[in-house]
This record gives structure tokens, sequence and C-alpha cells, in this order.
């Protein structure tokens, strides 16, 4: 049969960011994709080296805007272990608390992507009404909806008190009464998602180890991996136990996220009531030498920065690995095989994030 | 770094060779202009990612690297990468965007390799 090459993107109403992949294609059927990357590269890894080492929070928060806490912990971590800055306890639980709330603004924004882009509208709005209370809480403890920037090397810059604690509490209650009402039931049990995802993008478990799959999607078929695990931050005090799905598809790594946002809520409800009293972070003097790698578990997957500093107040290499990044290869192993109708889901299910990837 | 190991450029793919043997999975690589010469490190996880296993090999400015994507085919976007912004010679690369992968025509070329300022 005669093969067409079809562009998909980089301009497509299911893409946020702009990214093309090449479908080879034998009428409907997709038999092979090669990405087209490049739209959005920014340099912020040679910025990094043009910043003083400070500054460079700020660039690294703007790696991605919905996981810009996740790129500044990633970096305070590696400074903090380059220049042997222990990390005020109450801090680490400070950095829980503000990632599991970044995870879970990111999964629910995925959510309600990946409902719009089979057209269930419904699902799609519940989902982001849910999100917004989220976001008020982002802002009511970090002074933004997004970009909380509250770390700093040695600490965070921002202290939650008892009565903000509380609600808090009060308003994940709220969001979990509307999330069980409204979403878990309609994730659990309508067709049409089911018909969308189940068996559509498949990944297995060799193909996701061998491919250097990472987050979700590597979850979803069925490796027990989060750097979670590794108990940075405070997830050693509070506990850890990562997501795991088997069945390898799109409606696996759709099941994780939404776990995860249960997950994420009891993170930090544990975050809030087993944080100490204390100093929310200390003053580091001095400049970075050596070289490190730091890792923390971003919403889509394990996030590696490699730091090199040399003494002085700007570092001699910045190396961002992003899980995008890592996910794209078995992105392109997913596609071969499902109808070209499937393209916009599988697609979504690594749940890709271009600026991330290009950096 | 810890669990870092220092090869020549022969002795390279067998040392992969030896990581996917031990089921590692594949991270990054990092390359670092040196001046005179490149740096680049592999960094590999093992046991589900708690820990990390790094691979330095030291090349001299106009040699050529072999890739490793024939052994590991996700590293093929990060040789692409490395190609692109460091000027790196490497061989044998999986799927080659022959130094089209992230920059523009019109971009500034190697912008990572020092002096590029």
């Amino acid at each position: 049969m005669a093969r067409t090459v079809i562009p998909f993107g980089p301009q497509h109403p299911v893409f946020p960011e702009p990214i093309q992949l090449k479908l080879e294609c034998e009428d409907e059927r997709v038999v092979g994709a090669v990405p087209v990357i490049g739209y959005i590269s920014r340099g912020i890894e040679k910025a990094a080296e043009l910043n003083p080492f400070r500054n460079n929070i700020f660039l690294c928060e703007r790696v991605c805007g919905i996981c810009s806490f996740m790129h500044a912990l990633c970096y305070c971590q590696g400074i903090e272990d380059m220049m042997k800055v222990e990390v005020p306890t109450r801090a680490r639980f400070l950095r829980v608390f503000w990632a599991e709330l970044s995870r879970m603004h990111s999964h629910l924004l995925w959510l309600g992507l990946l409902a719009d882009s089979f057209g269930f509208e419904s699902l799609f709005m519940q989902v982001w009404r849910a999100r917004e209370i989220i976001l008020d809480i982002s802002e009511m403890t970090s002074g933004h909806r997004i970009i909380q920037s509250t770390n700093v090397i040695g600490g965070v810059r921002r202290d939650i008190d008892k009565e903000m604690a509380k609600k808090v509490e009060e308003m994940l209650v709220q969001f979990k009464q509307l999330t069980d009402r409204s979403i878990l039931p309609t994730i659990l049990n309508d067709p049409t998602i089911k018909e969308r995802t189940v068996g559509k993008g498949i990944l297995t478990k060799e193909q996701a180890e061998l491919l250097a799959a990472v987050g979700p999607t590597l979850r979803g078929s069925g490796v027990a991996s989060d750097m979670r695990m590794t108990e940075y931050a405070a997830y050693k005090e509070i506990g850890f136990e990562p997501v795991v799905e088997t069945a390898s598809d799109s409606y696996a790594r759709t099941l994780v996220r939404v776990k995860e946002i249960y997950q994420s809520l009891d993170i930090i409800l544990k975050a809030l009531s087993m944080m100490p009293e204390g100093d929310i972070a200390i003053r580091v003097t001095g400049r970075p030498e050596g070289e490190v790698v730091s890792r923390v578990e971003q919403p889509r997957g394990e996030l590696i920065y490699y730091v090199k500093g040399n003494g002085t107040a700007n570092l001699e290499r910045l190396k961002i690995r992003t899980p995008t990044f890592a996910n794209v290869p078995p992105l392109l192993v997913m596609l071969p095989g499902c109808e070209l109708a499937d393209v916009p889901v599988i697609t979504l299910s690594i749940d890709p994030c271009i600026a991330c990837c290009e950096r | 770094m810890e669990n870092e190991i220092t090869v020549s450029k022969a002795e390279l793919i067998t040392e992969v060779q030896k990581m996917l043997a031990q089921k590692a999975m594949f991270g990054t690589a990092t390359c670092l202009d040196l001046g005179e010469r490149f740096e680049i490190i592999y960094h590999f996880e093992l046991e589900q990612g708690l820990k990390m296993r790094h691979i330095r090999v030291s090349l001299a400015k106009d040699d050529t690297l072999p890739s490793i994507s024939n052994v590991y085919m996700c590293a093929a976007l990060i040789e692409n990468e490395m190609q692109e912004m460091f000027d790196i010679k490497i061989s044998g690369i999986a799927l080659d965007f022959k130094r089209g992968m992230l920059l523009a025509k019109e971009s500034p070329k190697t912008p990572l390799m020092k002096g590029k300022e």
C-alpha cells in the first residue's frame, strides 16, 4: 500500500505548544513517526552560565510554567548538595507542600486537556473548575497561582501559619468532594473515555525500560519508579509508595495521574500536620564548587539537573534533562499501528511539555 | 560524583553494553567543554532509578565519538543535541537530525561551547 507522510502540528488544537510529528501512514493507519522539535528552544542552559548562580532560580522556574516549582527545587537541592547546606526541616516539609500542589494542578490541567482532545467538554470544564481550588490555594500560600517562586538556596521564602493551614485543609476537603462527585466516577465508568484510551498507545514494560520512559508514562507500564522514593525533601518522614498500573495503555497512564492527584492530596495533609516549628531558611554564603546530579519527580516524571560549579559566582555548566525529552522516544513506539484519529490522545498520554523539552 | 568510572573512547560501547546487561535505564548525557577537549558523562539508573552510575569519556576536539544509540536508541536525541550545541562529532546516531533538531538555520552555531558569549 502507498504510504503518505502527514505533518501533525506544529500548530494543532490538542497541542498547547508547538511540536510536529511527521506521521507515515498507510491509509488511516500510522506506521511510523518522526518528531520535529526546536520551535521554542530558548538557550536556558547557556543563560544559566551567564547568570550569577543565585539568580538561576528564577531562570529555572521559567523552563516551564506548570512545573516551575519543581525546576527551582531541583536546582536548589543541587546547589545545596554541592555546598553541603542542611536545609531546615520545616522548609523541607514546605517544599513537599508546594511540590505536591504543583503536581495536582499539573495533572488536572492535563486531565482537562485530555477530555478536550476527544470532545468531552463537560468533563474538561468540571476538571478545570476543580483545578481552580488548587490554584486558589497556591495563590493564598505563595502569592501566585502558578509560579509559586518560594524556593531559595537554603530553604523557602514563605511560611504557612496555622490559620492558613486550616483554610488549606478546608479547601482540600471541598476539592475532594467535587472530584469524588463529578470527576472520578466519570473517569472510572464512562464508556467514551475507555473507548478512546483503553488499548491505545501500548508501551510494554520492556519497551518503557529500554527507552527510558519516566513518570506516569513509565508507571503506567508497570514499573514502580518514582524519584520521591529517593526520599528527598521530607518524603522520608512522610512516607511514599509509587502509583503503578500495568495495562501499559493510555487509560493506564490516565489512571496513574488520577490516583496521584488523590495521593498528592494525602501527602499535603500529612505535610501540614507533621511539619515542625522552626526556621524556614538558613543563610548560605560562599560559592559552589564541584559537580552534582540532582533529581526530583516532576508531574511528568523524573527531572535531572547536572550542576558544575567552579568556585565563582557563575556556574561552569548546568544541564537539564526534562521528562518530556525522555518520553519522546517511547512516544515514537506507541504510535505505529494506531489509527490517525488516535494520535492526539496517544500523544497527550505522555503529557508533553514542549517548553520543558526544548529549554 | 559517586559511582563514576572513566573510560576511553574505545571502551565506551563495551561499558554501555554492560549497563544494558544489568538492565540499567539510560538517564541522559552531559557534555562539558574543557577548552582543549570535551568531556562527556553518560548517566544511567539502576534499581528503579534509586541508584545512578556515570560513565565519563574524554575526547579531543577533533576526534569522533561513537554513538551509543545502537545500544540505547533513546540516547539519539541527546546525542543530536550535543552535536548541535558543542560541535562534537558523533558517528552512527540511529536518528540523525544533521544538526537541525533544536536550532534554526539563523540561530547561533554551537552556543554551549565556551567563548561563544
